[in-house]
């Protein structure tokens, strides 16, 4: 189908970015490709779609020259593609209109337009949703509506940039299972990411590194070798980190990418303790109870919160949705009157909090109570015992909670690193002293080089010295309590865990730290105790092990559970008699399969 | 999949390379989203409202040249006035945004230099407070104000200030912003240093 | 997420929702300009009366109507309220210090209220009996004609749809700037030098946003096939139908009333 002959491109004519890359795609395949931030992904994917022409060697797509500007538009109109923002690549206001875009530009006849419109959203599971407006939709329903749109000009090849890298893990889910759905049609299907596990369904896998194809083969081939993948900012997918582990502490057992193989190795190799140990112990609890006698910093006291001002606006609303609101499947309902209701915690000083829900369940809301950038339409927030609609303590809480947001990185706008940061210093109105003080203190928090960068400009960093600059902004106020938005978006594996080791450094030092995260497994392991929101209220409060060790379903209300809790459960229903009720990271899960193994108890 | 056999041949009828159209339509987008932002700055005439919506279409005619500008001026206050209704002040602003435009874009075009910048912003700040005095003679005249008599008094202690003050706070955020995002517009390799 | 809405479109199915929008962007400007040429009140007494027909055809629940318009009023009421103060003929009414007011003051006030008061009825009815994206497309259809010149309609009215696609996204992007700002201290109002930096500091982010976004739009247009208006074909092309002939025909009546009555009057 696609056929790259030793192609090698650069940006600039000095530094290569492709290098020698020479690679086949066969019809009807499903190629995954890998690698870390930089390393030419997206540079490969715009040539097989002719974006980009190669500077040496070939490319070509059905036979195809893409270098033949003649053959331009029949390469594009053969090669779909889906970027990685959703909010990005929509041209028009309507879905409808939007998906028209290709097939209009093509010269398709009107009176065939709208079945292409009708038949691409029926592919990706939109039926009926011509007439919504593009904007409104959530972000996998957007990256859908790409999707479709690519397929309306009838490819033949979809090519997907890390299209689920920004949506929530339900989004990412319904997206895979399109692309499964359209590769068993017989679509061939190129996909780059950075979460393993998806890579882990592909039919082959191609890593790159710096311009270069690193390794290549069946994912069962390429996804076990640890150290390789380690090396190129990658990690192996769960299930396979989990046999590696095993291996390592004895168990023989050969890594495989997905979690029923492994089961199935798990339970062959341990197949004749089973029937010895069937005596299932509820162990008692290997942690000690939380002990949360430290002083409440903040404290919820029966919050509602809606976006709706005004009571009259809210009472008419109510009247109109009062049977819609149940009707929603997931997620707030859209129109529905409370976007928080009747939230009751606290936050404790010295903790860190892990906030967790799906789309639009109000976590961002509930964070925004905490420096008082919004107000409760019903009860009260109190910081230190003070409510903050007293405007004195209002003013306090800006200082005294640092807020950083969802992609903290978008809100730089100073000429140097240095200004950006010194902006909410400057702002409390300190001395030119203090400010550069506390601008270079939180630049070393933040692992900055402030002899390096405070003189950039800050939209020359690179994404990951953007979002520390960001952060350094937010820490140069000197909080007490840092809120964080998803602070791990976006970022590849290396990158994810660098910057939860900052958060937790931070959190060492003495600072109170919220943070919502989609991952349960961060939030798992990183936090002292996880507040679960569904459609405005809380569902469960508590420590992780207390959340997510019971056996309340999480899934019902639209969450997973971290990966090995999740693998737990699955090897429990596999008749291994792991004990209930205990939080399991990689290692202790690992622990404990080697202990029933060896005929213990685990 | 369908099979796409028969050869498709078009030719590339754009004015304007993709990312320019493209960068121009979210200025376009963000000037028409700052009309709705409004500071009222003078007291004397408190229908008269700051807004910062020539930034963007200033930025443009400083990063793509004075067409660009006022491509990007003009539609901003069309889509204005077609979701407000309110076309004769849009016809007003469309004046006043040509007139803003396009000789701070043509000199910064003549000298591409910081120096070049701040004259064709000095330059555009008197001919936009010109040809809104003009604009209020004539257009206003036509649609809103019953005579010229109504409103020559208002020129001294209304008109003259408030466009003084508006262009000149345009153009002073427009140097803000243009320095700080410069290096976004042309790519690392083409960028000329120092401006 | 009813993130932001901007316009005031009233979803409707009436005879006038249904109209091609050149058709009722052709006949707003039409009115506008026969506005301008009616001096006396009997002309606009015509036009108040077609006005209304319209109104009426629309289907525009009241209250929606005069919430639309209402924005619109403050300018009207501030021309009137001066044109009272300044307009002097005929015999004084009224007359306290530098204040005074006559009968010709009165009738221009009247006037003046009257004419705004319609033309901005006339153009609010348009905006909402149709939607933006309609009329920008109904403005890049209007300006074809020009593109044999060399004039770039297709050009910008992709610039117009684009732009009114990220309008919403921007308004939202806008307002998460503006309250990451805030919680770094950031206050409106701390003096000219500070309201600058202030302003500057929500505008930047949304500047390098855009060229952010540029870059991936730019090339999800070039992937499918972006080329410019050669070849390309409408999912819905603009009609002209039965509907729009009654309507230019129910204008063109209206131009010849108003002109018969400001010649006989
Ligand atoms: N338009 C461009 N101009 C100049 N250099 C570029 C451009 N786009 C990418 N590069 C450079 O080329 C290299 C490869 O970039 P590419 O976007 O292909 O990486 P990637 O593997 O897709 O990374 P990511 O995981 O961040 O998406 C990077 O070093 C990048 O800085
Ligand atoms: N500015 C706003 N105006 C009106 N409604 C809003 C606004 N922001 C959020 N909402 C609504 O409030 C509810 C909660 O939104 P919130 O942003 O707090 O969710 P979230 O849990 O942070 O979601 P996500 O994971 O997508 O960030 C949603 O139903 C949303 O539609
Ligand atoms: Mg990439
Ligand atoms: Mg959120």
């Amino acid at each position: 189908m696609i056929s790259c002959k030793d192609i090698s491109f650069s940006y600039d004519g000095k530094v290569p970015t492709l290098s020698n890359v020479t690679l086949d795609i066969a019809d009807g395949e499903f190629l995954c490709i890998l690698g870390g931030n930089g390393s030419g992904k997206s540079t490969l994917a715009k040539h097989l779609n002719a974006l980009l022409v190669p500077d040496s060697g070939s490319v070509e797509v059905d036979g195809l020259n893409t270098s033949d500007p003649q053959l331009v538009y029949d390469v594009r109109s053969r090669v779909g593609m889906v970027f990685q923002n959703p909010d990005d690549q929509l041209v028009a206001t309507l879905v409808e209109n939007d998906i028209a875009f290709g097939p209009e530009n093509l010269g398709v006849p009107t009176s065939e337009l709208s079945q292409r419109v009708a038949d691409a959203l029926a592919s990706v599971g939109l039926m009926g949703f011509e007439q919504h407006e593009t904007h409104a939709l959530s972000g996998g329903q957007k990256q859908r509506v790409a999707i479709a749109g690519a397929l309306a000009m009838h490819p033949e090849v979809l090519i997907l940039d890390e299209a689920s890298s920004m949506l929530d893990p339900r989004g990412r889910h319904g997206l895979l299972k399109v692309c499964q759905e359209l590769n068993h049609a017989g679509m061939t299907i190129v996909m780059i990411t950075h979460f393993m596990e998806e890579a882990a369904l592909a039919d082959r896998v191609v890593l790159l590194d710096r311009g270069r194809i690193a390794l290549e083969g069946t994912p069962e081939e390429i996804l076990t070798r640890a150290d390789e993948l380690h090396s190129l900012n990658l990690e192996e997918p769960f299930a396979c980190q989990l046999a590696l582990e095993l291996k390592r502490r004895g168990l023989d057992i050969t890594p495989h990418v997905d979690e029923e193989s492994v089961v199935t190795e798990i339970r062959a190799a341990m197949g004749r303790h089973i029937e010895t140990s069937l005596c299932d112990k509820t162990a008692a609890s290997d942690e000690a109870p939380q002990s949360s006698d430290t002083a409440p910093l903040i404290q919820f006291e029966h919050v509602y919160y809606s976006y709706e001002k005004s009571t009259r606006e809210r009472a008419r609303r109510r009247k109109k949705n009062a049977p819609a609101t149940q009707a929603a499947e997931w997620g707030n309902d859209p129109n529905a009157v409370w976007a928080l209701r009747d939230i009751s915690f606290d936050v404790h000083e010295g903790e860190m909090l892990g906030i967790a829900g799906h789309t639009g369940s109000g976590k961002s809301t509930i964070i925004q109570h905490m420096n008082g950038l919004v107000h409760p339409t019903q009860g009260r927030v109190l910081l230190q015992g003070a409510s903050m609609a007293d405007k004195h303590v209002n003013e306090t809480a800006k200082t005294t909670v640092g807020m950083v947001f969802q992609y903290p990185e978008h809100q730089l706008f100073a000429n140097t690193v240095f200004e950006d940061v010194a902006f909410g210093p400057q702002n409390l109105g300190l001395s030119a002293n203090e400010v550069t003080e506390r601008v270079l203190e939180a630049l070393r928090l933040v692992g900055l080089d402030a002899d390096e960068v405070a003189q950039k400009s800050p939209f020359e960093l690179s994404g990951g010295q953007q979002r520390r600059c960001a952060f350094a902004g937010v820490l140069a106020m000197r909080p007490r309590v840092l809120v964080l938005d998803e602070p791990v978006a976006g970022l590849d594996p290396a990158a994810r865990t660098e910057f939860l080791q900052l958060i937790d450094d931070l959190h060492a030092r003495g600072l109170t730290i919220v943070m919502v995260s989609h991952s349960m497994e961060d939030i798992a392991t990183h936090c002292d105790r996880v507040l679960i929101m569904n459609k405005g209220s809380i569902v469960s409060l508590g420590t992780p092990r207390e959340v997510f060790a019971s056996d309340r379903d999480l899934k019902s209300i639209g969450l997973g559970l971290p990966a090995p809790q999740h693998m737990a459960r699955l090897l429990r229903d596999a008749g291994i008699p792991l004990p209930h009720r205990r939080l399991y990271s990689t290692k202790t899960l690992a622990k404990s399969i080697v202990a029933l193994a060896a005929g213990g108890v685990a | 999949m369908s099979e796409q056999s028969t050869h498709i041949q078009f030719q590339n009828t754009n004015k304007w390379e993709t990312k320019q159209l493209v960068t121009m339509a979210l200025m376009c987008a963000i000037g028409a989203i700052f009309m709705y932002v409004q500071i009222p700055i003078l007291p004397s005439a408190p229908f008269l409202s700051y807004d910062p919506s020539l930034v963007p279409a200033m930025v443009c005619g400083f990063a793509y040249g004075p067409v660009s500008g006022l491509t990007v001026g003009v539609l901003a206050v069309v889509i204005h006035a077609l979701t407000t209704g309110d076309w004769v002040g849009g016809l007003m602003n469309i004046v006043a945004a040509i007139f803003f435009i396009l000789p701070a874009a043509l000199t910064y075009k003549k000298l591409h230099s910081f120096r070049g910048a701040v004259t064709g912003l000095i330059l555009g700040i008197v001919c936009a407070t010109a040809a809104s005095i003009v604009s209020n003679l004539t257009i206003g005249v036509w649609f809103w104000y019953p005579s010229m008599d109504f409103i020559m008094p208002l020129i001294g202690p209304a008109i003259i200030p408030f466009n003084l003050i508006k262009t000149a706070l345009n153009s002073v955020l427009t140097l803000a912003v243009y320095k700080a995002i410069s290096n976004l517009i042309t790519p690392e390799k083409q960028q000329v240093k120092g401006k | 997420m009813e993130a932001f809405s901007f316009g005031s479109y009233y979803a409707g199915r009436s005879f006038v929702h249904r109209l091609d929008p050149r058709t009722k962007l052709l006949a707003g400007f039409g009115f506008l300009f026969i506005a301008l040429a009616s001096h006396t009140f009997p002309a606009l007494a015509v036009l108040a009366i077609g006005i209304g027909i319209s109104y009426a055809l629309a289907r525009i629940p009241a209250h929606y109507a005069v919430r639309s318009v209402a924005p619109l009023m403050v300018l009207v009421a501030f021309v009137a309220i001066l044109t009272l103060f300044t307009e002097q003929s005929g015999r004084v009414l009224f007359h306290l210090g530098f204040i005074q007011i006559s009968e010709g003051s009165i009738y221009s006030c009247c006037f003046i209220a009257c004419r705004m008061f319609l033309m901005m009825c006339g153009m609010s009815l348009v905006t909402m009996t149709t939607t933006t994206l309609d009329l920008t497309q109904a403005v890049e259809k209007l300006l074809m004609p020009l593109a044999r010149v060399g004039f770039p309609a297709h050009e910008i009215g992709m610039i117009l749809g684009i732009a009114l696609r990220f309008m919403p996204q921007f308004a939202t992007e806008l307002s998460q700037t503006y309250q990451a700002q805030v919680s770094r201290g950031a206050k409106v109002a701390s003096g000219p030098i500070g309201s600058l930096k202030f302003l500057s500091s929500i505008s930047i982010p949304l500047f390098a946003s855009v060229f952010r976004h540029a870059e991936t739009l730019a090339s999800a247009m070039d992937a499918r096939c972006h080329h410019g208006e050669a070849g390309r074909t409408r999912l819905h092309p603009l009609r002209f139908c039965a509907h729009d002939v009654a309507a230019g025909i129910f204008m063109l009546a209206l131009i010849l009333c108003a002109a018969a009555v400001i010649i006989l009057l």
